[in-house]
């Protein structure tokens, strides 16, 4: 999986690299409107993560010029441009997604496995890590040959962490993921744990070969 | 106070103690004119009565026409050493004449015959009535009073309506002053120096508050701003360390820098919504169905209303139509709906939101005295340190009815905190 990513800040630029090497892919970068439009001329990419404001101009313009050469790139826009126009710019577009800087990694990496799984199979495609397949087309969940029943909470809890694998999910971002922005105000997470202890207890029945871990008490991560 | 009362005010006491002062001094000196001019024709009558007895010629009659009168007496030698030879006083006698008393002046002069008695030649006069003078000068003073606060009225209220004119565009424009908008420069043109040196200072300080004003707003936008990518890229290298192996000892520390760093954002886009909102970036208004967006919150909020354990009644008895950016009715609503659930107390607090036809009132239990009002919607202002709270919520709802004319009140009645919208009346 090949993914440019278009950014001028030094530092963000190194530690979003990173991180996606981390998670296998082969990255690319370009700091400048200009250079990333010559990549794009001569390469293909799985996806762009696109800033819009850049040194030499606005990353919509390479929205625009993908549009012109007819590339069907999967494009994320990361911006700290927290606007609700160049939100809306970017998607008519074409960008796929759109993530406000700050963002959380594990935030990004599901966004892209999103586009990505869009972009090449019309969003028709089943995930599946271990002997775990989601469906989420018809919200089915199974475990091998077995159909688990999972509420639709439950279903959306598992969704969201097999989305971010490998990573540190805080119960706060869990919660406010699962259930709306309004959630990060609560001070009891008491219906995450519910949930969470059926879902758990649910794999486990069925012999899931992943597995929710609690993190120190901090959050979760699906191992 | 109106500067023209004050100015009608002092002047009509300042000519009240003037004119009463000087009413008894005419008063004085008239009374003083006229016994003058008494005693003088009082005197020259003696001289004539008396030439006429020592020259032993025909007296006049007792009553003779004119107002004078005198009758002579012979009296003793004791009488006379003892008695002043000249003395004049002031004497009520009766007019048989007339059968009445009247005020007179009376001259009595002793003097010694040819024979060597002693005769008292007393000559009197009536004179004026001093109580009846003294209420006419009285009358006369007061209706000159009457006449010179009237004039003074008239002309001041012409003088400060015509020359005090550019002082009251002043006032006006000063009224209509905002900050927050573009005002343009006073227009004010006098030939008046005082007023033109008013006219400078007052364009002059407006310009450079605006300035700075400007700056300022820019400051923090551009700050905010340029601090988002910093942010984000702790928080990333952050998160990446979570995912190595680490101690619960050092994962505790990196979660709470992450949950400070979190805050920092939120704040930070706090900031930049309300520098957004006052640099008016949110142009574009529509009508909006106030109550179908608060039934739109009230679900999402339902789960957070849970969590705090507060119950939330939605009474709707009207359904206002505002024209409202869309976006800033949002963030409206959310902000004080949240500052309603997170400012709330610990257990079985309450939140009644009244849907009326022209005002929206959010009441909510809370602390147990009221907020202190002046304040309550400046940036930063805690009453009570809550964890998640920016201390922005109600600036922001502030700033965003400032720029959608609407009015935002706080009362704490019967220990509930009450915030009310209502659109500001624009049809003056």
């Amino acid at each position: 999986m090949k993914i440019l990513l278009v950014e001028d800040e030094p530092a963000l630029q190194e530690v979003v690299r990173r991180s996606l090497e981390k998670e296998r892919y082969v990255v690319e970068v370009a700091d400048t409107c200009i250079a990333a439009m010559r990549k794009v001329n001569a390469y293909t990419y799985d996806c762009i993560l696109l800033d819009i404001m850049l040194p030499d101009g606005s990353g919509l313009q390479l929205l625009e010029h993908l549009k012109k050469i007819q590339k069907q790139e999967s494009v994320i826009i990361i911006s700290a441009k927290d606007s609700l126009d160049d939100k809306v710019t970017g998607l008519e577009l074409g960008a796929d997604d759109y993530l406000p800087k700050p963002f959380h990694l594990a935030e990004l990496h599901a966004r892209i496995r999103s586009v990505i799984r869009r972009g090449q199979r019309g969003g028709e495609m089943s995930i599946t890590v271990g002997n775990l397949m989601i469906n989420p087309d018809k919200h089915r969940v199974s475990v091998g040959e077995q159909v688990l029943d999972l509420g639709r909470k439950e279903y959306d809890i598992l969704l969201y962490f097999v989305n971010r694998r490998g990573h540190l999910v805080k119960k706060e971002v869990l919660a406010e993921a699962v259930w709306g922005d309004d959630i990060d105000q609560a001070d009891s997470f008491d219906f995450i744990y519910a949930q969470l202890k059926n879902l758990r207890r649910k794999l486990m029945a069925a012999g899931a070969e992943v597995e929710i871990k609690t993190v120190y008490g901090f959050g979760y991560k699906l191992v | 106070m109106k500067l023209k009362d004050r100015i009608i005010r002092r002047i009509s006491a300042f000519l009240l103690v003037v004119l009463t002062l000087w009413s008894i001094l005419f008063y004085i000196a008239m009374i003083d004119e006229i016994t003058d001019e008494v005693d003088d024709t009082l005197e020259l009558y003696t001289e004539m009565v008396m030439t006429r007895y020592l020259a032993g010629k025909e007296l006049p009659s007792v009553d003779n026409g004119t107002n004078n009168s005198y009758h002579l007496t012979e009296v003793t030698k004791e009488y006379a050493d003892t008695h002043p030879h000249l003395s004049r006083t002031d004497e009520t006698l009766y007019i048989e004449a007339k059968h009445e008393t009247e005020p007179a002046r009376v001259m009595r002069t002793i003097f010694r015959g040819a024979d060597g008695s002693y005769y008292e030649l007393t000559v009197m006069t009536p004179t004026i009535e001093k109580k009846d003078f003294m209420e006419a000068v009285a009358y006369w003073i007061l209706g000159l009073y009457v006449a010179v606060v009237l004039a003074v009225i008239v002309v001041n209220a012409w003088v400060i309506s015509h020359s005090m004119r550019p002082l009251y565009r002043l006032l006006g424009w000063l009224d209509r002053y905002d900050i927050n908008e573009h005002t343009e420069p006073i227009d004010n043109p006098t030939s008046v120096t005082e007023f033109c040196t008013l006219n400078d200072a007052i364009n002059r300080y407006s310009q450079r508050n605006q300035q700075l004003f400007e700056q300022q707003k820019r400051f923090i936008g551009d700050a905010s701003h340029e601090l988002q990518t910093p942010i984000a890229i702790c928080q990333n290298r952050l998160e990446m360390l979570c995912d190595t192996d680490m101690t619960e000892e050092q994962m505790g520390e990196v979660i709470k820098t992450l949950q400070t760093l979190e805050h920092m954002s939120e704040l930070n886009r706090s900031l930049l919504l309300l520098s957004k909102i006052d640099n008016h970036q949110f142009l574009d208004t529509m009508p909006i169905d106030m109550a179908a967006l608060l039934r739109q919150t009230y679900s999402e909020y339902r789960r957070m209303a849970i969590e705090n354990r507060v119950e939330v009644t939605l009474h709707e008895e009207g359904n206002p139509t505002w024209d409202i950016n869309p976006a800033l009715a949002k963030v409206l609503i959310h902000n004080l709906y949240r500052n309603a659930l997170v400012h709330n107390v610990e257990s079985q607090g309450q939140l009644h939101i009244y849907i009326c036809i022209d005002n929206i009132v959010f009441a909510n239990t809370g602390l147990s005295q009221p907020l202190d009002r002046e304040h309550i919607f400046d940036r930063f202002y805690k009453s009570s340190t809550r964890e998640g709270s920016t201390g922005l919520g109600l600036a922001i709802v502030s700033a965003i009815c400032r720029h959608s004319s609407l009015d935002i009140a706080y009362t704490f009645a019967s220990g509930m905190h009450h915030f009310s919208l209502k659109q500001k009346n624009n049809d003056k």
